[in-house]
């Protein structure tokens, strides 16, 4: 039986894209049905100027099923925060009310759903994908004044496409590493203080286990 | 049944990885929040009346507690000093006054308001009455949209205008023309919580600028 050692995985996942053409079609299992992949995310929202910074307080969890030999459907749950400190200033929200203190802003985003895979290679250890996953998602904008926070929480529709790559240790593909990269937009609307925020966005990197 | 069960608390595990940011980080000066009446006219109040005392909110007894002593001084003379620099002259004498401070201080964190909702304390047992500035007032009038929650570590301060009687008013209501509103953590050592506040009370003046005279 053949096997890859840890170093030759992360080889693998530093030179994914530029081998992925060479890969030796080794005749190992492609009839897997099933995928679950368990990852830590590094998330940076953009777009708006409320806790725009990159964080890894977040995890991806996804299970999926092959409808053909390279389409597979499944389903998704992820949660991230982005936190940000803001200095003090004077908000002035007008008709005469004016704060002022110092914030630490933050976002938590949990985005659920269907995803879909199309798996470029299923015969080799390494299976680059293209996905796109759909959905609802949970947000929470948050503004912590020292003893007091500050929130609003709203639904909205969840749309991201991904791309990324499965490496596998063994033929068996029981277990190997899992390396995506994606954008995802929300459509979810908050307002806090003098915070608008309509329409998430963010990108990231996914880096975890594959099953 | 079972399913929507486990779905619930599968939404409650992963709503609780939240990440709470690090409250260290703050600068530890009070956050103030003030309102102000845009429409009161103040050219035409030139004197003002303060209670040498602050009420204390949240104490055990049903009876209203005030706090006096150093400390409680040291905060009216700085209400004091910010009102005669916005050119208001101190009146020892209520029933003379134009304007009237009153000074409250929340001792416990068992308060909880939403944005925008009325004025919680007004309910508190022994909170300033209408009463303590004139016969006939009904009731508080505040035109002001009011936009806190709070925690321990909070004063309270409302000006009130004392320049038409409550005869002369439709409802009996007594105006609030001003707002202030200061809360942060305490240290537990005085001067440095002291200093806090009187930070605190001098930023709600700065903020305001409609209230100068």
């Amino acid at each position: 039986m053949k096997s890859i050692n840890k170093r030759s995985c992360f080889t693998a996942i530093l030179t994914i894209f530029l081998l992925v053409p060479f890969v030796s079609k080794a005749q190992v299992y492609a009839d897997k049905i099933i995928y679950l992949n368990i990852d830590w995310q590094l998330n940076m929202p953009f777009g708006s100027d409320y806790a725009d910074k990159i964080s890894g307080w977040g995890a991806n969890f996804e299970g999926g099923y092959y409808i053909t030999s390279n389409i597979s459907a499944g389903l998704f749950v992820a949660f991230h925060t982005n936190n940000e400190y803001v200095a003090r200033q004077n908000l002035d929200f007008g008709e005469g009310t004016v704060l002022n203190t110092d914030q630490q802003h933050s976002i938590f985003q949990l985005p659920f759903g269907a995803s879909f895979r199309y798996t470029f290679i299923r015969d080799g250890l390494i299976e680059p994908y293209a996905g796109v996953r759909l959905g609802a998602s949970y947000n929470e904008v948050s503004s912590y004044l020292h003893s007091v926070k500050i929130y609003d929480r709203e639904w909205g529709f969840y749309a991201s496409p991904e791309i990324g790559v499965n490496i596998f240790c063994n033929e068996q593909k029981h277990l190997g590493f899992h390396v995506a990269v994606y954008y995802d937009y929300m459509t979810n609307h908050t307002a806090l203080l003098s915070y608008d925020v309509n329409g998430f966005n963010n990108w990231g990197v996914r880096v975890g286990l594959a099953f | 049944m079972k399913k929507i069960f486990s779905l619930a608390l599968l939404t409650v595990f992963f709503v609780s990885c939240q990440k709470e940011p690090d409250l260290s980080d703050m600068d530890g000066e009070f956050t103030v929040l003030t309102n102000f009446d845009v429409n009161a006219d103040m050219s035409t109040a030139s004197t003002f009346y303060i209670p040498d005392s602050i009420l204390l909110i949240g104490s055990d007894s049903e009876n209203p507690t005030y706090w006096t002593g150093t400390n409680a001084s040291n905060l009216v003379s700085e209400f004091v000093t910010n009102m005669e620099e916005f050119g208001y002259t101190r009146s020892t004498d209520k029933a003379d006054a134009d304007l009237g401070l009153q000074v409250s201080y929340i001792e416990n964190d068992h308060y909880f308001a939403d944005f925008f909702t009325p004025s919680w304390w007004w309910g508190y047992p022994g909170y300033w009455d209408p009463f303590y500035w004139g016969i006939g007032w009904g009731g508080w009038y505040n035109p002001i949209p009011v936009v806190y929650q709070y925690r321990t570590g909070s004063m309270i301060v409302e000006m009130v205008d004392l320049r038409k009687s409550s005869e002369e008013l439709e409802d009996h209501r007594l105006p609030i023309l001003w707002t202030a509103y200061m809360t942060g953590l305490l240290s537990g050592y005085n001067r440095f919580d002291e200093a806090l506040t009187i930070d605190a009370i001098n930023q709600a003046f700065s903020q305001t600028e409609g209230l100068k005279k």
